[in-house]
């Protein structure tokens, strides 16, 4: 059970900027799926790096599972606890092929050969690159690459994994790939921390943080967050087409409120129309 | 056009000299070159040269590849002969040419160097083309650690080597894509005086080292969020593993000298 704890946490980089994040507090719980939206240069990823020890805050404090990001001695636990998958699928392979990719994290947290193995065994076929272990990363797709570098995490067995915009360099087809993997991944009890612009991507999960000159603007469920669409529109953010269709519909009357999954609102759709 | 990129030398193909440890090869080419300056007429030399060919026959390696390894060395095998040839004095005069009697033992003496010249280079590409180049790595690194108490660092070294072979095809597809995106812009790195075609050529540069730079730190971080935190402490997946045939190698070799001694001095 890993808690994140965030109590009034500032951060710069250096005293003459602006505060990136400025007293910002939130409490995530073992097995949410929280979505961090908000424009470029909000401190999303800021805040990624701050939970995961990369970065630690200039006053405040971040805890992860009750320790403290600022604790030099628990920062290797943090970040084994909190893995992170980045942006660019070719600027996280370290290694020359998948499966040294994979052992690379276990690599430096000590575990011992035979143990590496079995891990690499699991955590590869949990995402689907079991086939790929021997395949070097310039003859993988970017979803390959990307699910590559996510059993690269797994196998550390984290409590906690944050995607950073993980998604936003890969065609529809590894976004899909990717998506299914974190959905697995949440259904395993995995917290899952996902920064992202993509509202289509947001409205899978349980929860929206919402971020804007580095605050939390917004906070609530997805359900409840997505029935203020106009709270998006007004910050140029393009939502996806059903919604955009449902925006009419409630703006004329015909419906009260928003549905998050299409499938469930085309029935509705239907139902509705037969009693017509 | 990057599906088949072989990186470095290596050969894929099924031999013992493939199965062999990276350590005992590379002690192997050490060995050998000092073996093969104990050749110094006919039947040594002729040996040697067997010794060698039974070498590539077994790599399974296809002979073109060790003529390419030969190519950039083979100036440098021709001006030896050429040097031999001019001022040995031994032997019969053969003939003259521009004022230099060549005599037949600057041809035989020249030819011996070539051949020595000639298996060292083969040699030393048995084990570019028969080693992958981690492993290559792995090897280098395991005989660097014994120098670590004299700060060395091995395990870093190691790591630089294996994460620039890594990189090779990125920046191989991104030079291939910043030239295209050039060209489209109209730069031309074809046409024009050395100047201007230099001057052009730093269009091609910059953006190519802001990417990397900028790849460098995305990737610092990476490693640091997967608890990369230096040498100390760490486990590796890669073992190697020295076996039988290894020391069966290294004895062969040793005999091989030996034997080559034996004609000589005794």
């Amino acid at each position: 059970m890993s808690t994140i704890e965030c109590k009034n946490v500032f951060f710069k980089y250096t005293d003459e900027q602006d505060w990136i994040i400025q007293d910002l507090s939130i409490t995530i719980k073992q097995g949410e799926w929280v979505s961090i939206l908000g424009t470029n240069g909000s401190g999303k990823s800021t805040l990624a790096r701050l939970i995961n020890a990369l970065l630690t805050p200039t006053s405040g404090a971040v805890t992860v599972a009750d320790k403290s990001t600022d604790d030099e001695g628990e920062i290797w636990n943090i970040r084994q606890k909190a893995g992170m998958v980045f942006q660019n699928p070719d600027h996280q392979f370290v290694a020359a092929t998948v499966r040294d990719d994979i052992a690379f994290g276990l690599e430096n947290a000590g575990v011992d050969r035979e143990e590496m193995l079995k891990r690499i065994a699991s955590a590869s076929e949990r995402v689907g690159v079991e086939e790929l272990l021997a395949a070097e990363p310039h003859r993988l797709s970017g979803g390959q690459k990307q699910r590559a570098a996510i059993a690269g995490v797994l196998a550390l067995q984290p409590d906690i994994m944050i995607f950073d915009e993980a998604t936003a360099m890969l065609d529809p087809k590894g976004r899909k790939e990717v998506m299914a993997t974190m959905k697995q991944l949440h259904e395993r009890g995995i917290t899952i921390l996902m920064i992202t612009h993509e509202l289509q991507e947001a409205l899978v999960s349980d929860r929206i943080v919402f971020m804007e000159h580095g605050k939390i603007i917004n906070d609530s469920k997805a359900e409840e967050f997505f029935q203020k669409p106009e709270f998006l529109v007004e910050r140029d953010f393009h939502l996806p087409y059903f919604l955009q269709v449902q925006k009419h519909l409630v703006e004329n009357g015909f419906q009260t409120n928003y549905l998050l999954d299409e499938d469930e609102w085309v029935k509705s759709l239907c139902t509705s129309n037969s009693k017509m | 056009m990057l599906q088949n990129i072989v990186i470095g030398q290596y050969v894929p193909v099924e031999s013992p000299i493939h199965r062999l440890d990276a350590r005992s090869k590379i002690l192997a080419v050490l060995l050998m070159a000092v073996v093969v300056f104990l050749a110094n007429d006919v039947m040594t030399n002729a040996i040697l040269v067997a010794f060698v060919g039974l070498l590539v026959l077994l790599s399974r390696v296809p002979l073109r590849f060790f003529i390419k390894g030969m190519l950039p060395i083979f100036i440098l095998i021709a001006f030896t002969f050429v040097l031999h040839a001019l001022f040995t004095n031994e032997g019969n005069v053969l003939f003259t040419v521009l004022g230099f009697s060549i005599y037949s033992g600057g041809i035989i003496q020249g030819l011996f160097i070539a051949i020595r010249i000639g298996a060292l280079v083969v040699v030393a590409s048995l084990l570019t083309l028969t080693t992958s180049p981690i492993d290559l790595t792995d090897g280098f690194e395991a005989y660097l650690r014994p120098f670590k108490r004299f700060g060395v660092p091995s395990h870093e070294i190691a790591l630089m080597m294996a994460i620039s072979i890594r990189l090779i095809p990125t920046l191989l597809l991104e030079a291939d894509r910043i030239l295209k995106a050039q060209s489209a812009r109209g730069a031309d790195f074809t046409k024009g005086t050395l100047k201007t075609r230099l001057n052009t050529m730093t269009a091609f540069i910059i953006p190519l080292f802001v990417r990397s730079f900028k790849r460098a730190e995305d990737m610092a971080t990476a490693m640091d969020a997967r608890g990369y935190r230096g040498g100390e402490g760490r486990t590796k997946l890669r073992v190697l593993k020295w076996q039988g045939k290894d020391t069966v190698a290294i004895i062969c070799i040793v005999l091989f000298g030996c034997t080559l001694f034996m004609l000589r001095y005794v």
